[in-house]
């Protein structure tokens, strides 16, 4: 017995080292999903629909009201469908299951509404949390990296829950549609009046859903004053996580300095405000919520705990949704952004691998988009430059405005080079080091010549501001009085001319030039790319179609893509009826894209190509899997599509080519129908001559009432190796869908393009 | 994420002109031939030519499809015809008159000649892309050039007041072409079979014509001249419709 005893006390003592090790472990790839599927995924959304209407159907309601509320149910079910297959959301990961135990402590007391409700994460770096109808709520990445402790997650959890309870989803869909049509007493308001009355309304939802959320959030054991503190933590989250100055002396060195005026002479000011304006807006002002939930806080007397699963617990959990801000931002191509969350990370966790070659990404990346942008005669230098940018980042958004494409080419290689050195065993940093060796050389005008290996006099006066005179000649203390005359000019006058001052990256590897490995790298980068240039622009001129002969040919013979495998994701479907309404039957709409997700199958095969499906829609065979396959795919699609830069090396290509692999595919199809049907447009001239020449007006006429047939096919292919897109096509037809052999025609032709060998 | 990204695309195709070389000749899911039978009647404005309506011509047309946009097609048909009794009103009114010694007018003729006409059609078909088409199905304009040959196989035809003058049936084989604009539509209603509807536009080309006189010196002229007027009338606007397999 005793045996027995010690050995359940061991295992006991075991679960809890594991269970406590799995919760603070931290992953530092993107996070997955995990475990089942749950039933939200399960099912079409028009069977979801179809539900909701027999519901509907048996309530004892008047007419219209049952119309709106059928309509709420296609809107809202497609509409929480479109998020819940994004590729966005997350179940079972490390997020999910922390908002979950969370949860069940908020509910602890109300088992029967904690059955109906379900969470996930959504990968959004905004901040925020939104409930549903159906009983699902949405909390972002954004939101968690933000929260100051675990009580505060739960008071936006009964906040979001308070929405649920009380139907304010489907109230403000009712209510919208009562105003907007002028029903009953908003039949005397203006258009203004009646846009304020949504927003009135909305406004007081969120007021019911504080108190609501308050009166919920005193059953729980957390402390009453997070509740508080979490509307702060709102008026300040479009700012970074935290606030810590920047300093850009971690990008300088002795000899590699940067000119003063990259730095801003003084900060921003924090513009936020809880007192603001609220009068367009569909939230009240913070300070408005505050004072509603403190009146309801101050005769309570109950004061609970910060945290209820643990501090660490939390900890580890948010270290995890900071790490995922990189993806999502990376994804987005935010790579000021990034940048300085890299910085934020690297001093709050002091982990300096992973952060380095964030760091050394972003700005590898940041330099190939305006290097891109550059070659297309695009001023988009400022592109990223915004109002909200404020505090200690709006030193980083400053700088990085100042630094050219040439500039952050210079900054990226030494930032790859120390991220290698970090990280001596991680291919990807080497490869980003080497990468940001061609980069500088590439299409540029730079020669070897230009970057010096020691460090001279001038050096000093070009990048010093006090340099010890003595001991200099007399010639270097005139040019060092010079180039300090000129720095001021410069400064004053004109701050981006190329001047020689500006010429401080002369000195950028002065150290780093006495490692031989880097300077071999550096020399056969050069050497890589000292004659190709030309040929390079010659073969891209080629490779893209502008004569009026190639497309005639193309007319003729098609496009070629010499493909013999591909992915194909479910092809989307969309059918609008343009009229005095435009209308949309999204029923319909999810039928034919289960139709033609068959018909792109049969058609590949038909073709002879080893087509294999990745279709979402296809019930019975979804898994965890599929949909960490298919969200895997949209990041690397969303990371190529926001980096118009072809050849830059995706931070999400690593997991996407893991799934090429298992598949033994890289290419991916994407395709899709866009199906519109719209009135003829009046053509006055044609009703003149038509009049005149009277026998021909039945002509006109039987014209002008025909309506216009339009469908577009559009299908890309990626090849996630190259990480290029290796074909596109995109036809406009006038034809009409309901024609199964045009369908199934244009879609065979699709892929006997694909097919086709390229005689190149 | 996808619909958007489609959108995009879609209104965007401008931005992604990529051409390749190759040459993609899908035919129709990979049929790139197509073989029909055609039912053509011979229709004419005219209400003397109704009675050739119920006595269609047959034909076999073969399609080759020779790239995306175009096909090549042969034909080949035949037909057993009739020009009956009452159909000399409008012959008359074009100002022939069968001049002969003891006829008084052309209607002093009564009955009917049968002849066979036998056509062979070359022509090469065009598919509006545009419209969804890709040859051989769909929309498409057809110019063509076609050959017929008419033989009277049976003169049935008899001067009203006496003895036919100069009667004697030896009757050459005519030839008469004509160039040929035709409009018309293949739809495939499963993996191979398709029905094709045409109108055709005939614009006569009768540089073979044996007979085409103005004054007659016998019966056997006025006929081949009355069958080729009657032909080059009938054969102006023609209608078809078909049935036919791509494989």
């Amino acid at each position: 017995m005793k045996l027995i005893k010690r050995i359940i006390i061991i295992c006991f003592y075991l679960f809890i080292f594991v269970s406590v090790q799995s919760q603070n472990q931290i992953q530092y790839h993107a996070l997955r999903c995990a475990g089942e599927i749950p039933d939200d995924f399960l099912k079409l959304s028009g069977e979801k629909v179809q539900t909701d209407k027999s519901k509907i159907s048996k309530k004892n309601i008047s007419r219209t009201e049952k119309r709106l509320e059928n309509e709420f149910a296609v809107n809202s079910n497609f509409g929480i469908d479109e998020i819940l297959f994004s590729g966005k959301v997350l179940y079972g990961d490390a997020l999910s299951i922390y908002i979950n135990k969370v949860a069940d402590k908020v509910l602890e007391k109300n088992p029967k509404l904690r059955k109906e409700l379900r969470f996930y994460v959504l990968k959004s770096y905004s901040v925020n949390a939104f409930s549903t109808n159906q009983g699902i709520i949405f909390v972002t990445v954004g939101l968690v990296s933000q929260l100051e402790n675990e009580a505060q997650l739960a008071y936006i959890l009964c906040h979001e829950i308070s929405h649920y309870t009380q139907k304010h989803s489907l109230e403000s869909y009712k209510r919208k549609n009562d105003v907007l049509e002028g029903k009953g007493k908003f039949k005397v308001l203006d258009f203004d009046e009646r846009i304020q009355e949504i927003y009135s309304y909305s406004k007081d939802n969120e007021f019911e859903a504080d108190v609501e959320g308050v009166k919920l959030y005193l059953r729980t054991p957390y402390n009453k004053q997070a509740a508080l503190s979490s509307f702060d933590m709102l008026l300040f989250s479009y700012l970074p996580y935290d606030e810590i100055e920047w300093s850009i002396k971690e990008f300088q060195d002795s000899s590699y300095k940067f000119p003063v005026y990259y730095l801003p002479k003084k900060g921003k000011e924090i513009s936020a405000d809880e007192a603001e304006d609220d009068e367009e807006s569909t939230h009240p002002n913070i300070r408005k919520r505050k004072t509603k939930v403190e009146s309801i806080l101050e005769d309570e007397e109950k004061d609970g705990a910060l945290y209820v699963l643990g501090e660490d617990y939390f900890k580890s959990i948010q270290q995890q949704a900071r790490i995922e801000l990189f993806y999502i931002l990376f994804n987005h191509a935010q790579y000021k952004k990034a940048y300085y969350l890299s910085y934020l990370y690297r001093n709050i966790y002091h982990d300096t691998n992973f952060s380095t070659i964030v760091t050394a990404y972003c700005i590898y990346a940041k330099a190939k988009k305006a290097k891109n942008n550059s070659n297309s005669d695009e001023n988009s230098k400022n592109e990223e430059f915004k109002q909200t940018d404020e505090g200690a980042y709006y030193s980083v958004s400053f700088f990085f405005n100042k630094l050219n494409a040439d500039e952050l080419s210079i900054l990226s290689i030494r930032e790859t080079w120390k991220a290698y050195q970090n990280n001596k065993n991680d291919s990807f940093a080497k490869k980003l080091f080497e990468l940001a060796c061609d980069d500088l050389f590439k299409n540029s005008s730079f020669s070897l010549s230009k970057f010096k290996e020691q460090k001279d006099t001038i050096s000093k006066i070009d990048t010093a501001n006090n340099v010890n005179t003595s001991g200099l000649s007399k010639v270097d203390k005139l040019k060092l009085k010079k180039k300090k005359q000129e720095q001021e000019n410069a400064e004053v006058e004109d701050e981006s001319s190329t001047s020689n001052f500006k010429q401080y990256y002369q000195y950028a590897f002065v150290e780093f030039f006495k490692n031989k490995e880097f300077k071999e790298q550096f020399k056969a980068s050069y050497n890589k790319f000292r004659d190709k240039d030309e040929e390079v622009k010659k073969e891209e001129e080629s490779s893209v179609f502008s004569d009026r002969k190639d497309w005639r040919k193309q007319k003729k013979f098609g496009s070629a893509g010499g493909i013999d495998s591909l992915i194909i994701i479910n092809p989307s479907f969309s059918k609008t009826i343009y009229g005095r309404e435009t209308k949309q039957n999204l029923i319909f709409n999810e039928q034919q894209e289960l139709i033609l997700s068959n018909k792109f199958m049969e058609m590949a095969q038909l073709n002879g190509i080893n087509a294999q499906a990745l279709n979402l829609l296809d019930k019975e065979h979804l898994s965890t899997e599929n949909m960490n396959q298919y969200a895997i795919i949209m990041e690397w699609l969303t990371e190529r599509i926001n980096n118009s830069a072809s050849d830059l090396e995706l931070f999400n290509s690593r997991e996407a080519t893991n799934i090429t692999k298992e598949k033994t595919c890289s290419k991916i199809c994407i395709s899709g129908i866009t199906y519109t049907i719209e009135n003829q447009e009046f053509n006055a001239i044609a009703f003149v001559y038509s009049a005149i020449a009277f026998p021909v007006f039945p002509l006109y006429l039987y014209a002008q009432l025909h309506k216009k047939h339009r469908l577009y096919l559009s299908s890309v292919v990626f090849d996630i190796e190259s990480g290029k897109i290796i074909y596109v096509s995109s036809k406009q037809l006038n034809m009409k869908y309901k024609r199964n052999d045009y369908v199934n025609s244009q879609i065979y032709s699709l892929f006997h393009q694909l097919k086709t060998k390229r005689n190149d | 994420m996808i619909r958007k990204f489609i959108l995009l695309i879609c209104f965007s195709s401008c931005l992604f002109s990529f051409a390749y070389n190759g040459k993609s000749i899908p035919g129709y899911l990979g049929s790139k031939n197509a073989a029909a039978i055609k039912i053509q009647p011979n229709f004419a404005l005219s209400e003397n030519l109704l009675r050739q309506l119920i006595r269609p011509s047959v034909g076999l047309t073969y399609d080759r499809v020779i790239n995306r946009r175009s096909s090549f097609t042969i034909g080949f048909g035949s037909s057993k015809n009739s020009i009956g009794d009452s159909a000399y009103y409008p012959f008359e009114d074009k100002g022939n008159y069968l001049i002969l010694d003891n006829s008084v007018y052309p209607s002093s003729y009564y009955g009917y000649i049968n002849y066979n006409n036998t056509y062979l059609s070359i022509s090469k078909s065009y598919y509006n892309l545009l419209s969804g088409s890709i040859a051989p199905m769909g929309f498409y304009t057809k110019i063509g050039y076609t050959l017929n040959l008419q033989k009277i196989t049976e003169d049935k035809l008899s001067y009203k007041i006496g003895p036919n003058p100069n009667g004697n049936s030896q009757y050459k084989t005519q030839y008469t072409s004509s160039f040929n604009l035709e409009f018309g539509s293949k739809r495939f209603i499963n993996k191979n079979i398709f029905i094709q509807k045409s109108v055709a536009f005939n614009l006569p080309f009768n540089f073979w014509t044996t007979s085409n006189y103005e004054n007659y010196t016998n019966i056997e002229d006025y006929n081949e001249t009355n069958l080729n007027f009657y032909l080059s009338k009938a054969r102006t606007l023609n209608l078809s419709i078909g049935v036919g397999a791509a494989f």
